[in-house]
């Protein structure tokens, strides 16, 4: 059979990605111009910023990835993008990119989702196996994702509020840590133990999410301390709330896997990177279902970056979804269709 | 020789296909908030038109601010990828030029927000005052004693309306426009650089 290959951009938060994936499998080039230092000295992403950084670098990192590849544009099969969800600004460079590619070297143009890219990332290192849960945490998403099938997805259940990501940037704002902040409080919590009660999150719906509560939870926390003029160690609390969180996260998934059996159970996301987390499902979930396989993706394919948008692109390439010019930046884009 | 130009900077999306310095198709319209969808299927029923491909376009010519953030972002993407990969020459004029056209003495002010407006004045494609920020007080100051053609958005301070010719003012121009050397680096002129926004 003839080589797929696809070109595909990502820029739907602070990273400017491109990557060529041959076969959705195998990454051909990926590049990715990160804007974290720039955000670091913010505190967090500005979205103004962002979209100025992306079209500045865009042409470049387009350039790049072809060079690394040793490939032309008119090479490929297909072009495809992000086209959401994320930060409109951002997106738009990335699209109008897409779809000069796509209209100066006729090519079909395939919008992506950005969820399904973090999913699809996991294939790039195991073949993936239907049915499917997803567990997809970022800092912008918390999502029970159920995959009958290879291009089929079905939200069990989403975050009320905050994203776990977002929670854990905002528990390391309070504790002094330097952005982003959820990564902080994983490295300073391996060193601390989790002794202190936290509020657990509770949802109406079994299998949603809500981590509002919890964050407030620390603050009183803090707050109540420096009343009593108590100390305490961040370590601990970091170690706290990483435990509340993730089992709050792990017992919507040991529900989902009860009621929907899937062969497969795969950690997507930023916070995928996350040690605690990684060690609780490769450990625990592990152990309690044996006849689940559970993959958790490594730590380079946590980040956003176009390699996984490749991936999903060319399967949702080869399950006939294009995108026509007048395909615009969705910032509320939603997976299920 | 086959000249694009566009603009999406501001208020319009605006295309002129020159052949030779001539006007071959075009294409002006209000089109606020909407470049992003719009731009190519309108650029795509223009070359239509024209009969021209993609492959035809020998430079390209564009404005690169101010004008709305978004906006300016737009027909700026699609330029700087295009040249780049097809390895053509890419020009830009201000958005401020392309409302003055080759007029004589000519004040252009564009919205800015905030009861501001991007100015400038212009004589015949050339900057007699530059490109700046002016609040709408400091406009009227500024107007009071001169005699010159004010374009743009007048109605701001309460002056009447004169329509422009976009398309007539890109031809006018392109001889006028800055060759970029690095396309790469290219980066709209926003003119509103406070600090929070600075980009290092
Ligand atoms: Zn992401």
């Amino acid at each position: 059979m003839k080589d797929t290959y696809i070109l595909a951009i990502e820029s739907s938060c602070d990273e400017t990605a491109v990557a060529i994936i041959k076969n959705a499998k195998e990454i051909v080039a990926n590049v990715v111009a990160t804007q974290i230092d720039v955000h670091k000295d913010f505190g967090g992403v500005i979205p103004e910023v962002a979209s100025r950084i992306h079209v500045e670098n865009i042409s470049m990192v387009i350039e790049e990835a072809l060079k690394k590849a040793n490939m032309d544009v008119a090479d490929m099969d297909a072009i495809a993008v992000t086209q959401g969800p994320g930060l409109v600004g951002s997106l738009h460079v990335g699209v109008q990119a897409a779809k000069t590619l796509a209209w100066a070297y006729d090519k079909p143009l395939v919008p992506v989702h950005h969820i399904a890219g973090h999913i699809y990332a996991n294939q790039l290192i195991t073949e993936l196996a239907f049915p499917l849960l997803a567990l997809v945490v970022s800092g912008g998403h918390t999502e029970l994702v159920y995959m009958k099938d290879e291009w089929s997805f079905e939200i069990l259940g989403t975050t009320q509020d905050d994203a776990i990501g977002e929670a854990g940037d905002k528990v390391g704002r309070v504790l002094g840590l330097p952005y982003p902040g959820g990564v902080y409080v994983d490295k300073i919590a391996k060193d601390g133990k989790a002794i202190y009660t936290l509020a657990k999150p509770k949802t109406e719906n079994e299998l949603d999410f809500s981590f509002s509560g919890l964050k407030s939870s620390v603050l009183q926390f803090i707050d109540r301390c420096k009343r009593k003029n108590e100390t305490f160690l961040p370590e601990d609390l970091a170690a706290s709330y990483q435990e509340t969180a993730f089992e709050a996260l792990l017992e919507r998934a040991r529900k989902a896997l009860e009621l929907y059996h899937p062969k497969q159970m795969l950690l997507a996301g930023g916070v995928a990177a996350n040690s605690c987390l990684r060690k609780k499902i490769s450990e625990d979930m592990a152990k309690a279902y044996p006849e689940v396989t559970f993959i958790i993706p490594p730590l380079s394919c946590c980040t956003d970056n176009a390699a996984m948008i490749g991936v999903a692109g060319t399967i949702a390439y080869q399950h006939g979804e294009r995108g026509d010019f007048a395909l615009t930046a969705d910032p509320g884009m939603e997976l299920e269709r | 020789m086959k000249t694009l130009c566009m603009d999406s900077a501001h208020k319009h999306l605006i295309f002129v296909l020159l052949e030779d310095g001539n006007v071959v198709a075009s294409l002006a319209q209000e089109c606020w908030k909407r470049q992003s969808e719009t731009l190519f299927p309108a650029l795509i029923a223009l070359m239509e038109e024209a009969h021209w491909k993609a492959d035809d376009i020998d430079e390209v010519v564009i404005t690169d601010g101010p004008g709305s953030y978004t906006g300016v972002r737009i027909a700026m993407t699609v330029a700087k990828v295009l040249c780049t990969r097809k390895h053509i020459p890419l020009y830009c004029i201000s958005t401020l030029q392309l409302y003055a056209g080759m007029h004589p003495h000519t004040f252009v002010m564009l919205d800015a927000r905030s009861s501001r407006a991007y100015t400038a004045l212009l004589d015949e494609g050339k900057f007699l005052l530059d490109e700046g920020i002016m609040t709408l007080d400091e406009v009227k100051a500024y107007l009071k004693d001169k005699d010159v053609r004010v374009v743009g958005e007048t109605e701001l301070i309460d002056l009447a309306h004169e329509d422009v010719d976009f398309v007539e003012n890109f031809q006018a121009l392109r001889p006028l426009a800055r060759r970029i050397d690095n396309v790469h680096t290219l980066t709209p002129r926003y003119l509103k650089e406070n600090d929070a926004y600075l980009v290092k």
